[in-house]
C-alpha cells in the first residue's frame, strides 16, 4: 500500500517537474572517444604506432579529474570531486554538471588522480576502501597499487611486434605501461565556445591512443614500465608517454 | 506571471519529493535489523601496551564475529577455494609452512606468509611497510591475482546475497556490505589475534620455573651485547618494526624495501619480523629459504653474506654448539601452543 502511494506521488511529481527550474541551464557532459587511426579503438586489432611498430591494445584505461569549465570572462567552474575512469570497453560519457548556465570558451582536465586524492599523507586523502565499489576511485577497478597504496593513472597494455617480422603473437611481444605519481599528472586544455540553452551539451573529444607512443619506439625503449614511485628506473619512460598526451587528445566538438 | 506559477510548481514538487522520501524511508526501516555495538574487550597480556584502535573502527563483538567469519570463508576468492585462513592458518600461528604463499589455482606468490599474531600493534604492514593499517591491507590479498583474485565489486554482490552476511552486516554496521565495512570487520577480527602467554611470558611474569636452564642461557645470549638479536628483535613483540638487510644474499632477487622506495640503499631491507611463535612458523625469511631454526642460527653465526646494505649488527658470532642449542631452545620458548583455539568456530 505504501508503495502504491509512493508511486502515485511520484507520478504527480513527474508531471510538476516538467519545465521546472531555470530555463537557461544545461547539463554538461564530457565524452571521450578512444580512437586508433581515426576510427573507434578496437581491442586486439592491428594498428601501426606513430613510429611504425605493429601494435594491438588489450587494455586502455585512464583517469580524468580536476575538470574546469572556462567561462568567456575567464572565470572557471572547477569540479574537484569529479573522478572518471575512461576505459576501452565503455562509452566514456561523463556527466560534469547537472545544471550550469553561461557562455564558455574552453575546458581543462587532468589525466590521472591528483595528489589531493592520491597522496596518503595529504589532508584530503580518502582511503580507497571508503569509495563505493562502483565509484571510479574504488580499488575494484584495478587501477590501484594495494601493496604500496596509490592510484595507477593509466594502463596501456597489449602487444607490439618488437621483432618487426609482421607477426604479433610471439613470446615476449607484450607491452604493459602503468603510469602514476604526481610528476606524471598532466592537464589537457582545449578552447571551445559554447553557451548553455537548456539542452544537454556533450563536449566530445577524440583520444587517439597510439599517439601515446609518439617518438616512443617499443623496440628500443621499455615495453613494461611499472614504476613504484617517481624515482623508479621505469619512471622516465612513463613520463615520456604521458608527455605525449597533448598529441593524443584532439579538439572539442559536439 | 509565468515565473510565479513556475516557482509554486517547483515548491510543490520539492514538498512531494520530501513526502516520498519520508515514506520510503519508513518502509526501509521496518525491514532493518537494528545495529548493535557491544564493546569488545581485548584480552591484553599484562606486559603488552594498549593496542592502538582507529577511532573510525572501534571494536565491537558484532564486527569481530563478522570478521572472523569472513577470515575463514573461501567466498573471498574467485573460485571459492582460498580463505585468509588458507595461508594464515590458526594452528600455525596464522602463518603456514609453504616457502612462498600458494594462492588460487596453485599460483605461487613472491613471499613467505607471516604470522598475524599481535598484528594490531604493527605500525605499518607488509615487508616494505607501505600499507598504513589493517583496513587498507585487506584489499591486497582479495584482489591479488596470485592470492584470491576476486574483484571487490563481485565479492560484495556475493555477500549481499548470502543470508548470514546480509544479516550480520546489518547487525554490525546497520547497512549492507560496502568496501568500507567489509575491511573494517576483517581488521577488527585481526586486532583480536593476540599471543602473549608463552613460557617466556610466564617467566617474566614471575614463574621462574617456566624456562629451563638451557632456555635461560639462550635468553641471556639473545639479549646480550655480543649477539645483539634484541637490537632488532626487541620489545614485547620481538621486533622494532625497523627495516634491515641481514645479508641473506649477495644479490637479492626480491629487493624488499627498495621495491617501494627505488633507493639502492634499501635493496634487501625487510621489515624486522616478530619472533613470537617462531618455532611453528617455519620455513623462515621473506622467501622461506631457511627451513629450520637451526639453519637460521647457523646463518647468523656466520655473519651473513657480503652486501653493501647489510646492518653493522650482523657479524660472525662464534657460537659454541651448546650456545646454538640454548639460543634455539630460547626461541622455542616464545611459542604459545594453544593460543589459536579461541579463534576457531565457537
Ligand atoms: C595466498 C596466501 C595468502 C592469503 C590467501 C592471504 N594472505 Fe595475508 N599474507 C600473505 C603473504 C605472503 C604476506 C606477506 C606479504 C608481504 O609482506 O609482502 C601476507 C601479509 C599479510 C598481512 C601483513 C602482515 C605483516 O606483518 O605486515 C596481513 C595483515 C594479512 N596478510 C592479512 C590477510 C587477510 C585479512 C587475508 C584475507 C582477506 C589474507 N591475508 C589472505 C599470504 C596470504
Ligand atoms: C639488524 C637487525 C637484526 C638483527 C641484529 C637480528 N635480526 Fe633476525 N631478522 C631481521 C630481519 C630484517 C629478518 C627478516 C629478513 C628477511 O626476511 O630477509 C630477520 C629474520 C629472523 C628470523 C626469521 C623470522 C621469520 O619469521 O622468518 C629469525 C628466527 C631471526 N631473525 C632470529 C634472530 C636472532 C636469533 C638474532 C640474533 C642472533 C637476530 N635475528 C638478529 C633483523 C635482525
Amino acid at each position: 500500500m505504501k508503495f502504491r502511494i509512493a508511486f502515485i506521488l511520484l507520478s504527480i511529481t513527474a508531471f510538476f517537474n516538467i519545465g521546472c527550474g531555470s530555463e537557461k541551464s544545461s547539463r554538461i557532459f564530457l565524452k571521450i572517444n578512444l580512437t586508433a587511426e581515426g576510427q573507434p579503438l578496437q581491442l586486439n586489432t592491428d594498428y601501426t604506432s606513430p613510429e611504425g611498430t605493429l601494435i594491438q591494445f588489450s587494455m586502455v584505461r585512464f583517469y580524468v579529474s580536476q575538470i574546469s569549465l572556462i567561462k568567456e570572462n575567464n572565470e572557471e567552474i572547477h569540479y574537484p570531486d569529479n573522478y572518471y575512469l575512461a576505459d576501452s570497453q565503455s562509452e566514456n560519457l561523463f556527466l560534469i554538471d547537472e545544471a550550469v548556465t553561461g557562455k564558455f570558451k574552453g575546458i581543462r582536465f587532468g589525466l590521472g588522480v591528483d595528489s589531493t586524492r592520491n597522496d596518503s599523507s595529504g589532508i584530503y586523502a580518502i582511503p580507497a576502501y571508503e569509495y563505493p565499489a562502483d565509484h571510479a576511485l574504488s580499488p575494484a577497478n584495478f587501477m590501484y597499487w594495494s601493496w604500496n597504496p596509490g592510484y595507477i593513472f593509466m594502463k596501456l597494455e597489449g602487444k607490439a611486434d618488437t621483432s618487426a617480422n609482421g607477426i604479433l603473437n610471439e613470446i615476449g611481444e607484450t607491452f604493459s605501461i602503468h603510469t602514476g605519481f604526481k610528476e606524471a599528472y598532466v592537464f589537457i586544455e582545449r578552447n571551445y565556445n559554447f553557451t548553455t540553452k537548456g539542452d544537454d551539451i556533450i563536449l566530445q573529444v577524440n583520444a587517439e591512443i597510439p599517439n601515446f607512443f609518439t617518438n616512443y619506439n617499443l623496440r628500443s625503449k621499455k615495453k613494461d614500465a611499472h614504476p613504484s614511485n617517481s624515482k623508479h628506473e621505469d619512471f622516465p619512460y612513463v613520463l615520456e608517454i604521458v608527455n605525449n598526451s597533448n598529441l593524443v587528445f584532439g579538439n572539442i566538438f559536439e | 506571471m509565468g515565473t510565479f506559477l513556475n516557482s509554486i510548481r517547483c515548491l510543490l514538487n520539492k514538498f512531494l519529493i520530501y513526502i516520498i522520501g519520508v515514506s520510503l524511508f519508513s518502509i526501509a526501516c521496518k525491514e532493518n535489523i537494528k545495529k548493535r555495538e557491544t564493546p569488545y574487550i581485548l584480552d591484553i597480556p599484562d606486559a603488552f601496551p594498549e593496542m592502538p584502535i582507529p577511532s573510525h573502527n572501534p571494536l565491537t563483538v558484532e564486527k569481530v564475529e563478522l570478521g572472523r567469519k569472513l577470515f575463514f570463508d573461501p567466498i573471498l576468492s574467485v573460485d571459492s577455494t582460498i580463505s585468509c585462513a588458507s595461508c594464515h592458518i590458526p594452528q600455525i600461528a596464522f602463518a603456514d609452512h609453504e616457502p612462498q604463499a600458494k594462492g588460487i589455482h596453485g599460483k605461487i606468490g613472491m613471499r613467505n606468509t607471516p604470522t598475524l599474531y599481535n598484528i594490531g600493534y604493527a605500525p605499518y604492514l607488509f615487508m616494505e611497510g607501505k600499507v598504513p593499517d589493517l583496513e587498507t591491507q585487506v584489499i591486497a590479498p582479495v584482489q591479488h591475482e596470485e592470492e584470491m583474485g576476486l574483484n571487490l565489486r563481485d565479492l560484495l554482490k556475493r555477500l549481499e546475497k548470502h543470508p548470514y552476511y546480509k544479516k550480520q552486516f546489518q547487525l554490525a554496521f546497520g547497512e549492507k556490505p560496502t568496501p568500507g565495512n567489509f575491511v573494517r570487520a576483517l581488521a577488527c577480527f585481526e586486532r583480536t589475534l593476540i599471543s602473549g602467554n608463552s613460557s617466556y611470558d610466564q617467566y617474566i611474569n614471575g614463574d621462574t620455573n617456566a624456562l629451563t636452564a638451557q632456555q635461560k642461557l639462550g635468553m641471556e645470549l639473545f639479549f646480550s651485547e655480543r649477539l645483539q638479536c634484541s637490537k632488532c628483535h626487541g620489545g614485547f613483540n620481538f621486533t622494532n618494526y625497523g627495516f634491515e638487510n641481514i645479508g641473506l644474499y649477495v644479490h637479492y632477487e626480491d629487493i624488499g624495501l627498495a621495491r617501494a622506495t627505488a633507493d639502492t640503499n634499501d635493496i634487501g631491507k625487510f621489515k624486522v619480523p616478530t619472533l613470537r611463535n617462531i618455532s611453528i612458523t617455519y620455513p623462515y625469511m621473506h622467501n622461506g629459504s631457511l627451513q629450520t631454526l637451526n639453519d637460521v642460527i647457523e646463518f647468523y653465526n656466520e655473519g651473513g653474506k657480503k652486501n653493501p646494505n647489510k646492518s653493522s649488527l650482523i657479524k660472525p658470532l662464534k657460537l659454541s654448539e651448546a650456545e646454538k642449542k640454548a639460543l634455539i631452545s630460547f626461541l622455542e620458548s616464545l611459542t604459545e601452543e594453544q593460543a589459536y583455539t579461541k579463534y576457531l568456530q565457537p
